[in-house]
């Protein structure tokens, strides 16, 4: 019996499908389906996952129909499939209609809203459960205002008096010459999903299953059923069963017709696309070959531009030159990344700053022909003014053509399992069965698609109206939109994405570039750093590089005294290898033995030789382990890609071990031994979600040289720079404080009569070197404009401020502002410590209008009142609180005595002593970190007063003293000292919670006097 | 000068605390709980009755210590001082005197005073750590910068201001009380007081048209200490003879030792009690009445908590479909409203009868059934209703849904029955009409 279900919803429509859309399609083709549709909730989200399932199915036996259902605000229901390309355009405009007006997830749609938007629509409406006024009134009207084109759909869901109850419907739609068409309303592919589909309607409507009640449908008949089933339950209406199959050969609308072009306005009137780009690359080509372009450059020039051409991918090409080119007249800091710097053009183009021929990169690893589709450009701009060229490309574009990619937010374990044990009401103690029943639903429901969220920069831009593409809507943050597709949807359809991504180096850099000039008269660009500077080495060689782009977390640390980066070639390399790939792939010991000298270089064939040389023979870039899959493993470029992907994505999910396998034949048929192939294959893994490509690491490891540069030569500036451009990059603004004051420089403190907003440099009498002054932007809580205004008061008039209530009275400031000043102890200039400006400014209340505050202070002019003084290190637990550092003195030289008395040694003591030793260090928690590469360890960095300490604590102390080692602020630790090379741990036997020393700082205090935040990494 | 017991619990809960709240009713008629750890006494004139105040201290301290409770108590002119003592004051416990007391506090901290915690937290850093540094700070210049709380608290403390405490039994909403010159104790004689008082109140109830669902009987013995009785009803009530005749069971129970001095009856709660119109018919308005006395009667014997109604539950398994809920609650759970087209019968049969059923190929549906050796023969046939188990209830067996048929028989009999999991058993779970 030929059926064709027109009604299926979709986890798509979050938290009531319980079956992805692949599911449905591969069951409804299983079942020999004539046809099935998709019909979400108001979006369109899940269709390209079903078309693309639908299009790779082996033996096709059923048509895939573009559907969506329409919930109006009224509380009705349409189903709506478009007949054409057209008509497919109508329906994403009314979609991105509705979900504009309405806030983020929501949809707004009238009535009146469908019909404008009816042309070439298929409509349905769905089976009602009773028949209310209000349902039969939007039923007559539906068959009047879309006569012809619309359908009632009849379902039978056996809640017992289904035969009658369907007659009545069909006689009412019979009264108004509707036509009627049998559907199952889809939740699920099949019956076992009953469950899931329960669960994930008490997640719905936030109740546990015991309280769901009606809410829950009765039984479990909402699934995909066989042609036949269906025959049986609609044997009295033969014509709804047919009139599925006419209306699904009316629906031939299907999503290769979506053609996607690039935009045009970009391209110089009177030329061609790739004319234009042809000149702006030569005359790029000009700029960065000063000296004349060579033959090479000129060769490869030409040899890219003909593939482009061939991929008619010009125009992609000059949208991001537009863009780029907009960034850099702003002066907004930008770098292409990724696999773009394997590109000429680009680099001509001014999108990346690494010049590939020097750098032997090949194009063809950006553009490959066997690839068919379209390349990926990635721009890193400024963190700080990132939005500034988004909202450039909505005002160029427009909002209807120019929209941010979505990403599908999953369900992961931890939310699954928080979820799940809600609604079931499980816990530690409920019996066995139960728990299993819990785990299998969770197992179902992890990796089901929760919200859209956006895309942390993907941006398509359209020809035309995008809106008629794909249905647009709110993002969460104003003023972005955002579309129903993620990027692996995109990709599908071939259509253009330009990644605009925010980097907080960039930032520093720009600032560093700019205080370079304004106070050592010193022009730079990223460029135009030379990039052999020995001290520049010599510093990363040491594993100085607190601030330093990339290379400054743990990890790096210990490997720059191991790689001792000579070269800038080698500063890709330690990029790169420090990496969950090359980690998981167990490449770095041998690449640092072979480079040691302590390990022969060998290669594994020679036609791996011409991969691997680069890197003496071991993998550690992402398109050496591509190769080796090619070249080793026999595996087409196709299909080495699609590896990758299988290990990136959710989609794919089941095909990573029947590739592992064929990984694994094919290198043994060509002979690998099984050792390497395993540790190939364990790195492609890593690679899969966090590999670097060589070009990647190159456009990288050009910002490693450049912050390094500046940290070398100039610490002040990188220190002021790096302030500025918090919150970024590893380490909290103490440690860089203190970093910068370990070179010499000179910090001076927070000062209303001297600081800016930000953090400035200020020339010193005698000294080459300027001073650091802190900004108020440190003081924390104190909010900008009001930060930025005593600054320009005190600037415009050039008159110092002389007491905390003139500061009121002259800025006007309020209440909270004067408390964060003067907590942070910025009055010192004027006589006045900071437990005489809290008292002072307690008289000053809100915000008086100037003249009535004048009079009002002199009212109340009060003496000075008799408050204790404060300690030192009353003093710096302040400091602490109020901008989280101090210049006075670190915290722990007050506990000395104690820590001395508990045999505790200072990490100076620390570097002087034999490895092997046993020792006890004590310090206050930096960071902890517990990389994916090495699950159960736990890697902790202490600070005392003289220097930081590394700790490893292995997994049987980490369990041991789990609460000490994961809570506390202030860690003792007693273990190993353990030396590689310049390299020193600690390696933990045992690890105690000293925080509560922290309270003895503030003798007067009970309550924890310092609270640290430790940054967490995972 | 009054004179406070401040008792400070650190790690009771908040049901133990009700209760000791309750029990220190032993101690003073005025106490109330101070905070989420701790209860204030007025302890004003009592301390005699337990040999004075370091008698009544330890008399205290031994009864809780011996409860098992951590507890600490501080007995001062006012309440603030003995709040502070309790929790900050060390070994001190009893101080008297305005000169005393601030030599007593001077050393302690600022949270002493009962402040709000940010208002502690400015003081502290503003280096003012103890009450001494508060006190040397002008009292303006301290309502400035934090309201009038700071100097409120000091003073009340430092016995300079008035601080009231409001007992922890709530204000009856009426009450009426007899001292008699004589003691009593038979139970006749206090129904006789009972009677009156009720009359009183229950005036005063109809004159508000307003009802009743607790009253409370304090019976004072003349040693001093209390017993108490009261009665409860289902529904607001007025009525003298009613209520005399709940609170008949409980008099027994009263324990009069050396005789009853003084009788209070508090109305614990009263909600709006029209007067209704006798009708002229006459005979509905006392059955409703007698239905709810009959509720009220059997409630008081048996405990309100066995006396039930039936309510619909949101569950489409007919055997979850009913629950049970305390017939005197004042708030009925709202039914659910029932999806009309799944009719139900009005008894079930439980458990369900297995029958032997023959159904029509290929529809599945009954033909003819046995019930004992009665054969029937289907006429009509409604169904199926395919209801899902609760899976939730039981997690081994989940897959588990039964199809239900309405049919008629040829002699017009109605039956409702099953086709359960397994697909092969018929049972017959109900009859309609």
């Amino acid at each position: 019996m030929r059926y064709a279900e027109l009604q299926t919803s979709s986890n798509f429509s979050f938290l009531r499908g319980a079956s992805h859309p692949q599911e449905i399609v591969n069951a409804a083709n299983e079942y020999g389906h004539y046809a099935v549709a998709l019909t979400d909730r108001n979006t369109l989200s899940g269709i390209v996952l079903a078309h693309s399932t639908a299009r790779k199915l082996k033996v096709r036996r059923t048509q895939f129909i573009v559907g969506c259902r329409l919930d109006l605000r009224n509380g009705q229901s349409l189903l709506c499939y478009p007949t054409n390309r057209k008509a497919y355009g109508n329906l994403t405009r009314l979609l991105t209609l509705g979900r504009r007006r309405a806030s983020k997830g929501e949809c707004w749609l009238d009535l009146a809203d469908v019909e404008e938007h009816s042309e070439g629509q298929e409509l349905v409406l769905p089976f009602p459960q009773v028949l209310t006024t209000q349902a039969r009134a939007h039923i007559e009207h539906c068959a009047n205002a879309f006569q012809g084109r619309i359908h009632q759909a009849l379902t039978h869901s056996c809640r017992g008096d289904d035969r009658q109850w369907i007659a009545s419907v069909a006689d009412f739609a019979h009264t108004l010459s509707l036509p009627v068409v049998a559907t199952n309303d889809v939740l699920y592919h099949e019956p076992g999903r009953k469950m899931l589909q329960d669960v994930v309607t008490c997640i719905r409507e936030k109740c546990t299953i015991h309280e769901a009640g009606f809410r829950l449908e009765a039984n479990a008949e909402r699934h995909l059923k066989p042609g036949n089933v269906m025959a049986r339950l609609f044997a009295q209406w033969p014509e709804a069963l047919e009139a599925t199959i006419l209306l699904a050969d009316r629906c031939r609308f299907s999503m290769e017709e979506l053609r996607y072009e690039y935009p045009e306005e970009i391209i110089t009137p009177g030329l061609s696309a790739f004319e234009d780009l042809r000149i702006r690359t030569l005359e790029g080509a000009k700029v960065r070959y000063p000296d004349g372009v060579s033959e090479a450059v000129h060769r490869q020039i030409e040899h890219e531009l003909k593939l482009i051409a061939e991929r008619e991918y010009a125009p992609y090409f000059l949208t991001v030159h537009e863009i780029v080119k907009f960034a850099k007249s702003k002066e907004i800091l930008c770098q292409g990344r990724g696999s773009a710097a394997n590109s000429l053009v680009c680099f001509c183009l001014g999108i990346t700053e690494a010049d590939p021929i020097e750098r032997k990169l090949l194009f063809e690893r950006f553009i490959s022909a066997a690839r068919n589709e379209p390349p990926d450009i990635d721009v890193d701009f400024e963190h700080e003014r990132r939005e500034e060229v988004i909202q450039h490309i909505y005002e160029k574009y427009g909002r209807d053509r120019a929209g941010l990619t979505a990403t599908v937010v999953h369900y992961r374990t931890k939310r699954v399992i928080r979820e799940v044990s809600k609604v079931l009401e499980i816990s530690q103690e409920s019996p066995t069965p139960q728990k299993e029943l819990a785990l299998q639903l969770m197992r179902q429901l992890t990796g089901f698609p929760r919200h859209l969220s956006q895309h942390v920069g993907g941006f398509v831009i359209a020809r035309g109206r995008l809106d008629e593409l794909v249905p647009v809507e709110n993002a969460r943050m104003k003023d972005r939109t955002v579309i129903q597709w993620e990027k692996d949807d995109i990709d599908e359809l071939g259509m253009m994405k330009v990644d605009i991504l925010a980097l907080g180096m960039l930032t520093a850099i720009r600032r560093s570039f700019h205080m370079l000039q304004k106070h050592y008269g010193k022009t730079v660009t990223l460029a135009s750093i030379p990039s052999d500077d020995e001290a520049v080495y010599k510093m990363l060689q040491n594993a100085d590089s607190v601030g330093v782009f990339q290379v400054e977390s743990r990890a790096q640390q210990s490997m720059l005294p191991r790689l001792k980066p000579k070269t800038f070639y080698d500063l890709v390399i330690e990029v790169a290898i420090v990496r969950p790939g090359p980690i998981q792939g167990n490449m770095v010991h041998p690449y640092l033995k072979r480079r040691e000298g302590r390990e022969p270089v060998e290669y594994p064939s020679d036609a791996l030789r011409d991969v691997l040389e680069k890197t003496l023979g071991v993998p550690l870039f992402q398109e050496q382990a591509m190769q080796i899959a090619i070249i080793g493993a026999g595996f087409t470029p196709d299909e080495a890609d699609a590896l990758r992907r299988s290990l990136a994505t959710f989609r794919h999910v089941g095909t990573i071990s029947s590739l592992r396998e064929r990984f694994l034949q094919g290198m043994r048929a060509n002979g690998y031994s099984d050792d390497f192939a395993e540790r190939c294959f364990s790195q492609i893994e890593g690679f899969g979600t966090y590999g670097f490509p060589e070009a990647h690491a190159i456009s990288f490891a050009n910002l490693v040289y450049v912050s390094a540069w500046i940290k070398c030569h100039y610490p002040d500036v990188f220190c002021a720079a790096l302030l500025n451009s918090q919150p970024m990059g590893f380490y909290a603004p103490a440690q860089l404080v203190r970093d910068a004051r370990d070179h010499g420089v000179k910090i001076l403190p927070i000062d209303v009569n001297h600081s800016g907003w930000e953090t400035t440099l200020e020339h010193i009498e005698g000294d080459a070197r300027c001073a650091v002054r802190l900004g108020l932007h440190m003081v924390s809580g104190l909010a900008e404009n009001e930060g930025k205004r005593v600054a320009q008061v005190r600037e415009e008039s050039g008159v110092l401020y002389t007491s905390p209530e003139e500061l009121a009275r002259r800025t006007g400031s309020n209440h909270r502002t004067m408390d964060r000043l003067a907590q942070a102890d910025t009055f010192a200039s004027m006589n006045t410590g900071r437990r005489q400006a809290l008292w002072k400014i307690g008289a000053v209340e809100g915000k008086l209008p100037p003249l009535f505050a004048a009079t009002t202070a002199d009212l109340f002019q009060e003496p000075d009142a008799d408050l204790p003084a404060a300690t030192d290190s009353q003093e710096v637990v302040a400091d602490y609180l109020a901008q989280g550092l101090s210049l006075r003195n670190h915290p722990l030289t007050f506990l000395r005595r104690k820590l001395k008395a508990k045999r505790a040694i200072t990490a100076a003591e620390l570097k002087v002593t034999p490895a092997k030793r046993m020792v006890i260090v004590a310090g206050l928690v930096l960071f902890r970190q517990r990389p994916g590469t090495a699950k159960e360890t736990m890697f902790i960095t202490l600070e005392d007063e003289t220097g930081a300490v590394n700790l490893i604590v292995w997994k049987q102390v980490h369990e041991k003293h789990h609460k000490a080692v994961v809570q506390s602020q202030l860690i003792a630790c007693w273990g190993e000292v353990q030396r590689e090379g310049q390299v020193l741990h600690v390696v933990a036997r045992h690890v105690w919670d000293w925080s509560p020393m922290l309270q003895g700082l503030d003798p007067d205090d009970s309550a924890p006097a310092i609270r640290l935040r430790s940054r967490d990494f995972r | 000068m009054r004179c406070f017991l401040s008792l400070f619990c650190p790690e009771i809960d908040e049901d133990r605390l009700a209760k000791l709240v309750a029990w220190c009713d032993r101690y003073s008629p005025l106490v109330s709980r101070d905070g989420s750890n701790g209860a204030i006494l007025d302890i004003t004139g009592c301390a005699h009755l337990f040999g004075g105040e370091d008698d009544l201290l330890f008399d205290l301290q031994r009864r809780l210590e011996r409860m098992g409770l951590e507890a600490h108590a501080a007995i001062a002119d006012s309440w603030g001082a003995a709040w502070a003592l309790a929790r900050y004051g060390g070994h001190q416990f009893i101080v008297h005197g305005a000169s005393q007391t601030i030599a007593a506090l001077d050393g302690l901290p600022v949270e002493a005073l009962r402040l709000p915690e940010n208002t502690v937290w400015e003081l502290r850093r503003l280096g003012i750590v103890n009450i001494a540094a508060l006190r040397r700070m002008a009292a303006n210049s301290l309502t400035t910068r934090f309201g009038p709380v700071v100097v409120q608290r000091l003073q009340q403390a430092l016995l300079q201001a008035e601080e009231p405490l409001t007992p922890w039994r709530p204000p009856a909403v009426y009450r009426a009380s007899r001292m008699l010159a004589e003691p009593v104790s038979t139970v006749g004689s206090v129904e006789y007081v009972l009677q009156d008082l009720l009359r009183e109140v229950c005036g005063k109830l109809e004159l508000n048209h307003l009802g009743s669902r607790h009253m409370d009987l304090a019976c004072f013995r003349v040693d001093g200490t209390v017993d108490r009785c009261e009665a409860r009803t289902s529904k607001p009530n007025r009525s003298v003879p009613h209520m005399m005749r709940l609170f008949a069971g409980n008099l027994e129970k009263l324990w009069a030792n050396f005789g009853f001095e003084t009788f209070v009856l508090s109305v614990c709660d009263a909600e709006p009690l029209y007067p209704l119109q006798a009708s002229l018919a006459s005979n509905e308005l006392e059955q409703g009445e007698s239905f709810d006395l009959l509720v009220d009667r059997v409630g008081m014997k048996l405990g309100f908590g066995e006396v039930n109604r039936i309510v619909v539950r949101e569950s489409y398994l007919p055997e979850y479909a009913t629950a049970f809920c305390p017939a005197a609650s004042a708030s009925i759970p709202a039914s659910a409203e029932w999806p009309e087209y799944r009719v139900r019968p009005v008894r079930l049969i439980d458990p369900p009868m297995p029958i032997q059923v023959s159904v029509s190929i290929p529809g599945g549906e009954p033909v003819q059934f046995l019930i004992g050796r009665q054969n029937h023969r289907v006429v009509r046939c409604e169904g199926p209703e395919r209801l899902f188990a609760e899976w939730w209830r039981d997690p081994e067996n989940t897959d588990r849904s039964r199809d239900y048929y309405r049919v008629e028989d040829e002699q017009g009999m109605r039956f409702w029955m099953y086709l359960d999991a397994t697909r092969t058993s018929w049972y017959l779970h109900g009859h309609f009409a």
